[in-house]
């Protein structure tokens, strides 16, 4: 008991000082209609999936660093290198896909229940501009790290800003910091992901939840309210729910991490040929982009359904937030939401079939098993400098064949590069004229068959390859 | 659990006391405290265990180093290569190359062994100067005042046939009375 009493007497002590118990009240007493329910972590998750982003940010940015020259290898630094370098990455990674299914299911039920009716348009309003932010974080994200990837999906977006009428060319121009990508885009992205971003969600998530907290939670979709007995506060049970659902997540996250490791591919090489992608929740709009015009597709399209999203509790004005009696909007909803999931299930279907896209993901797979290679730093001493060896003239037969894949002094590029490939073992001149001609026989499962090559042009190659040096 | 019809704010004070609240707690704060030591193992990790600094083992040559006069010894630069994160670099480390009339060569680090200032020579008095903190020493590289507890490092250095000079650069804890090599 006494052990009891002093507890109290610092608790009143630092209460008398900060207002301690009003502010824990505030947080934790919030009455909710109803009792507690597993259906409303979604907000919550939301919440954590977001501070999760925060955490893993700040400590990449440990050793990120934006310029074109170093980027990549920072980030090959971090997923190679580092401690635990891989999980803090994978949590970023995983997380941010995450925040955006949560971000679904979250407005999807809120739509679905009606949960923006009774004076929550205001809460509704702020959510929409949430979200809006939280596709800016996602878009502004895929650049940094600089890799083939991230270079050529911006480069896309860049186009389909420019192909908005009339002020297209300022748009894109704004947006690249010039009239190309680089250094310069780099720097307003990372700015915008870890400065301007970061401000604004965190002020919008204040407002979202204030607005909410004004007018109390919804409860469940259904015209009679829960009896008033049935009111529990957040705290224990919501807490509770919240607490364990927030906990899975972050077990998903570092799951998935430790299992497909955050991916990296080689370095962003504008003149290696590369077929870009969008994330995944950009998919159905580039889906789109296949059989519609780019401004049309990806800027009056998305628009029109945020738009649409945005006035729904002005167009929605019906009292009613059951769903026998909403059938209309909840149809319309769920019909929208069909048609964006066919158009991504459809866009990763043709990936899937597409063998350009295996090889880049292979391109990818070798990359991430690659050891990591440090950046210099500075000239190194003239003395020291190894003379580089004349090189042969590359032969006419590789430029026609094998360029394209290899590289154009064959430096690597969607395939990898031959530079020094016949100190290799099994890689002999005579190996490298089997494999042009039956790569398959070598266990080489990505690289097409030649073997319609004149037997003096594949040994040409071969022999050539055999000057070169890594 | 009792739950009240009073409202948040109402003055009463609430009871915190309830299993699944002290769960929520106890798991919230285990994920932290593991969230934490992550944070700690990321960003303390490489400090420990890629120790910035000169490359090791390696004495890198001064081309065609001009002979020393006798009125002082010269800064000379090193080349050195400094692994820290993700990258190496090539930089110059600044050392005194003395040579005697004899053609023997003494070289130090031009780093003070007290904070790590670059520390000069003064021809007018005949010795080396730290501009941070006053420390003095000989031309031997002796301590002579100031806060220094050491006199300067020398380096191992050896003169080859074609003049050239080579320098093994190292490194040494600093504010130490004894020389620990540290890189």
């Amino acid at each position: 008991m006494r052990a009891n009493s002093v507890v109290t007497t610092a608790v009143d002590w630092i209460d008398s000082r900060t207002g301690i118990r009003s502010i824990l009240s505030t947080l934790l007493d919030e009455p909710i209609p109803g009792g507690s329910r597993w259906a409303y972590v979604f907000g919550s998750a939301l919440l954590i999936t977001l501070l999760n982003q925060f955490v893993t940010g700040v400590l990449l940015s440990v050793y990120y660093v934006p310029s074109v020259d170093h980027a990549h290898t920072t980030v090959a630094y971090i997923q190679k290198v580092v401690p635990l370098g891989w999980l803090v990455r994978g949590l970023h990674y995983y997380g941010a896909s995450a925040v955006i299914i949560v971000l679904l299911l979250h407005l999807g039920q809120v739509f679905i229940w009606g949960a923006y009716k009774q004076r929550r348009e205001a809460v509704w309003l702020a959510g929409v501009i949430l979200l809006n932010i939280l596709l800016g974080f996602g878009f502004t994200g895929y650049l940094l790290p600089w890799d083939q990837k991230a270079y050529y999906g911006t480069q896309v977006a860049a186009g389909i800003a420019g192909s908005i009428p009339l002020m297209g060319e300022m748009v894109a121009t704004i947006l690249l910091g010039g009239t190309g990508l680089g250094q310069s885009t780099l720097s307003r992205f990372f700015t915008a992901h870890v400065f301007l971003l970061p401000a604004a969600i965190v002020v919008l998530t204040v407002v979202h939840l204030y607005f909410f907290r004004i007018q109390g939670p919804a409860g469940p979709a259904s015209d009679t309210p829960p009896a008033p007995e049935t009111t529990e506060r957040f705290f224990p049970g919501q807490f509770f729910k919240d607490t364990i659902v927030g906990i899975a997540l972050l077990a998903i996250f570092a799951d998935l991490a430790l299992i497909w490791p955050a991916p990296i591919g080689p370095k962003a090489d504008p003149a290696a040929s590369f077929v870009p992608r969008p994330e995944w929740y950009f998919l159905w709009t580039f889906q789109l982009l296949k059989v519609i015009p780019a401004f049309v597709g990806a800027v009056v399209v998305p628009g029109l359904l945020m738009t649409l999203l945005a006035l729904a509790p002005f167009i929605d004005r019906s009292p009613y937030r059951s769903i026998r009696k909403r059938i209309v909007p909840v149809a319309l909803f769920l019909l929208v939401m069909a048609g964006l999931t066919g158009l991504t299930a459809y866009a990763l279907y043709q990936d899937g079939r597409d063998p350009l896209i295996r090889v880049q993901e292979e391109s990818m797979k070798r990359f991430m098993e690659e050891p990591f290679v440090p950046d210099t730093i500075g000239e190194p001493p003239s003395d020291t400098q190894a003379a580089a060896s004349p090189t042969a003239k590359v032969p006419d037969a590789y430029t026609a064949n094998c360029a394209g894949c290899h590289g154009d002094a064959a430096q690597g590029s969607i395939a990898p590069a031959l530079l020094g490939v016949s100190a290799k073992p099994k890689r002999t001149p005579d190996d490298l004229v089997g494999i042009i001609k039956n790569p398959e026989a070598f266990g080489l499962k990505g690289m097409p068959a030649f073997a319609d090559m004149a037997e003096g042009d594949a040994r040409a190659i071969a022999d050539w390859l055999a000057t070169t040096k890594k | 659990m009792a739950h009240g019809s009073s409202g948040p704010g109402d003055g009463q004070p609430v009871d915190r006391r309830s299993f699944v609240g002290t769960l929520a707690f106890l798991l919230g704060g285990l994920v932290s405290f593991l969230g934490a030591a992550i944070a700690a193992v990321f960003t303390v990790g490489p400090a420990l265990s890629n120790r910035s600094g000169s490359q090791a083992g390696s004495c890198p040559v001064i081309p065609e180093a001009p002979k020393g006069s006798q009125s002082g010894p010269r800064l000379e630069t090193v080349p050195v290569v400094m692994s820290s994160g993700w990258s190496e670099a090539h930089i110059k480390q600044p050392v005194f190359v003395d040579e005697s009339a004899d053609g023997s060569v003494r070289v130090f680090s031009a780093r003070c062994p007290h904070e790590g200032c670059r520390i000069n020579w003064v021809a007018s008095s005949n010795e080396y100067l730290c501009p941070c903190h006053d420390s003095r020493f000989s031309r031997e590289g002796e301590r002579l005042t100031g806060p220094t507890k050491r006199g300067m490092d020398p380096l191992p250095a050896k003169r080859n046939a074609d003049g050239s000079l080579e320098v093994c650069y190292k490194t040494f804890a600093l504010d130490t009375p004894d020389r620990i090599e540290v890189g």
